[in-house]
């Protein structure tokens, strides 16, 4: 990934907005996205198309609030494919997009537990 | 940023970290906040707290935003609470959908602070003015029903002064909208002790409270005026009196006055500000009538002129009278019905009886359904009959205290000034209908008075002869003189003496009269011989008050008279029948 994960002056702004409950709301985040990102995959194996519309809609929201843009356009892109293809997924292509957003959001971890230590 | 009214926002989102982030910035700035993580908890916190706006999200589980806002929507009712979708901005079609389903903002991701404090504000403010708005209409409502209410009692008060009118009368007939009232109109009817017909149909400036406010003086004074026996002219001079004190500048009262004496077929017609009226004669002549005076309470008594037309009526030869409501009425076009088309319209009725019926279905059909100026068409017909075709007058028994004063005697002399301008015989009538006794007979007593008095003045002080009286086209002629000769009066007196004496239960009343003159013949008018075949009006008066009194004497050759009335409790009844069989 060479796009910015953070956008770090916004989150900034975020984190005296939010004061003495900033990390508390990363941590919420990241355990949110955790549980999201498995969601995801259970809606992949079971083959839920319009599941997984609904969890990457959400999870994109919380990113772009927390200035997580990578995992924003990551959600983006797999909600929009799933949105284009549910008559007929291309669960092929899902997979490889889900991918993508597992492999982000850990990034975007190491980048958050840097902001909050 | 903190602000003195917390504001009370509900927060609907599934997502943690952006309920918590909204509620964050939100609390930040001096909001309150309500969350709810799913639809179905939004309604019910929505009913349970009624906040002040909502933030939701569209997309949630349980029940979606959409569903959510449309339960909310219609749980306020009138209120109005904005409803704002939370969203992402590449979500175009979910941003149309947000306010098509009745949201009526959104608010994009990632939150900024700023513009979230701002639509908060805007929105706020938003409602605030559809609750004064809506407080403003609440408001006018309310006083719209009172102000109706206010017409219904003050309607209900004129009533009470209205209602001793006459207006039922066999000879009348009117059209009258239930609220005219308030439209300025009014119309009055009421009897003279003597058995004359006085009307009125005035037309007050304006519309409303203002316009219905003068109505009320004017029945007091018409009606106690007609009571007491007043001539039209004094009538009409003491309402203008009143009405001049009474109206503000600015405000009058269009009026015409109608007196009809059913004995002598003769008619009295004052008219003020009024557009043109007729005379229908029986045989289908149609005498137009026209005001030629300004409406009552413009000028001030010294330049009031209260002289009356006189008119000689046959038996159903009638007055069709109306205010501007009826000529004014719009028509499809926009023009006004008009005076033209009244008259076509009743030259064209088949007979003069169907001419009230012919114009008030002319006016129906030319006017306009839709036109506002509404129901103000106030007509009336009144006509000459035989005064037996009428109720008989009407005696108000019920007034005054149970035992009045029953031994008194009074002199009042009248000189040449005040006989030229003054009418003592109300005045007397008044005095005389303090004894309870006398109340009953009170229409007699008038006929007594009023003959005696007019004998002395007309034939003693003016020295007119009755002759002139004989022939009806000589009453004219009659009234012509007696004008004449009052205007030139410089000496002479008429002095009038009433005593009476009693114990409250009987009472015996003695009027006498002497005048300047020389007196007349009273052998050839007490003689009935020398009256045979005479069956005009004059004739009738000496002999009458002759019936009823107990006795009447002259001295003094004619110039003095004493008339003496015996009244008892348990005989009225049985005198006063003997009186009209005689």
């Amino acid at each position: 990934m060479e796009h910015e994960l953070l956008d770090e002056d916004s989150l900034n702004m975020l984190k005296e907005v939010m004061a003495e409950e900033f990390d508390e709301l990363v941590e919420l985040y990241l355990a949110d996205s955790a549980r999201h990102i498995s969601d995801l995959r259970t809606a992949l194996v079971s083959e839920e198309c319009t599941a997984m519309v609904r969890v990457a809609h959400s999870l994109k929201g919380a990113s772009s609030n927390v200035y997580a843009v990578g995992m924003s356009q990551s959600c983006l892109a797999l909600e929009d494919a799933a949105r284009a293809m549910l008559t007929a997924p291309d669960w092929e292509l899902l997979s490889r997009l889900l991918a993508e957003i597992e492999v982000v959001f850990k990034q975007t971890k190491k980048g958050f537990e840097a902001v909050i230590r | 940023m903190m602000d003195k009214t917390p504001i009370q926002v509900l927060i609907a989102d599934d997502n943690a970290v952006d309920r918590k982030i909204l509620a964050r910035i939100l609390s930040n700035q001096g909001n309150e906040v309500v969350e709810a993580t799913n639809g179905a908890e939004a309604v019910s916190l929505f009913v349970e707290h009624r906040p002040d706006m909502v933030l939701m999200d569209i997309m949630m589980p349980v029940m979606d935003g959409q569903e959510a806002a449309r339960l909310m929507k219609q749980e306020a009712g009138e209120d109005f609470i904005p409803i704002i979708f939370l969203t992402s901005l590449t979500d175009v079609q979910g941003l149309a959908d947000c306010l098509e389903s009745g949201g009526d903002d959104f608010l994009t991701k990632p939150y900024s602070p700023v513009v979230l404090q701002a639509k908060v504000r805007a929105f706020y403010r938003m409602r605030e003015m559809h609750r004064t708005l809506q407080e403003q209409r609440d408001t006018i409502a309310r006083h719209n029903e009172h102000l109706l209410y206010e017409q219904e009692a003050a309607k209900a008060v004129f009533d009470n002064v209205a209602h001793h009118g006459c207006l039922s009368a066999q000879n009348i007939r009117y059209m009258l909208s239930p609220l005219a009232l308030f439209n300025g109109d009014v119309v009055l009817a009421a009897r003279g002790p003597s058995g004359t017909m006085q009307l009125l149909l005035g037309d007050f400036t304006g519309h409303g409270l203002p316009a219905a406010i003068g109505a009320m003086p004017l029945a007091e004074v018409f009606y106690g005026m007609t009571q007491k026996g007043f001539g039209l002219s004094d009538i009409v001079r003491e309402i203008n009196l009143k009405m001049h004190g009474v109206l503000p500048v600015g405000y009058f009262c269009c009026a015409v006055l109608v007196e009809m004496n059913f004995d002598t077929k003769s008619v009295s017609l004052w008219m003020g500000g009024v557009p043109d009226c007729y005379l229908l004669r029986h045989q289908g002549e149609l005498v137009p009538l026209r005001s030629k005076h300004l409406p009552l309470g413009v000028l001030s008594n010294q330049s009031f002129d209260g002289s009356v037309e006189r008119f000689d009526l046959s038996n159903e030869d009638r007055f069709l009278l109306w205010t501007d409501g009826i000529t004014e009425v719009q028509g499809d076009s926009g023009d006004m019905f008009g005076d033209e088309r009244l008259r076509h319209t009743i030259e064209a009725a088949k007979t003069p009886d169907d001419a009230f019926d012919a114009i008030l279905d002319a006016v129906d059909r030319f006017k306009n359904r839709e036109s506002l100026n509404g129901d103000d068409r106030t007509l009336i017909e009144m006509k000459m009959v035989d005064r037996d075709l009428l109720d008989d007058v009407s005696v108000q028994v019920a007034s005054g205290p149970a035992s009045g004063p029953i031994d008194w005697s009074m002199n009042y002399c009248l000189g040449p000034e005040s006989l030229r301008h003054f009418n003592p015989l109300p005045l007397m009538v008044h005095i005389l209908m303090e004894v309870p006794g006398l109340r009953v007979i009170s229409g007699q007593l008038y006929t007594v008075m009023a003959e005696l008095f007019s004998n002395a003045f007309e034939h003693g002080v003016l020295k007119i002869s009755s002759g002139l009286k004989h022939s009806s086209q000589g009453f004219l002629k009659y009234y012509q003189e007696r004008e004449q000769r009052i205007n030139a009066l410089t000496e002479g007196f008429v002095n009038i003496s009433m005593t009476h004496s009693g114990d409250g239960s009987s009472g015996d009343l003695v009027i006498m009269l002497e005048d300047s003159g020389k007196g007349f013949d009273v052998n050839a008018h007490l003689n009935p011989s020398s009256m045979a075949g005479a069956s005009t009006y004059c004739g009738r008066g000496i002999s009458l008050v002759k019936e009823i009194c107990d006795s009447l004497e002259y001295h003094n050759g004619g110039s003095q008279v004493i008339a003496r009335l015996h009244w008892d409790e348990q005989e009225h009844g049985v005198r006063l029948q003997d009186e009209h069989g005689a």
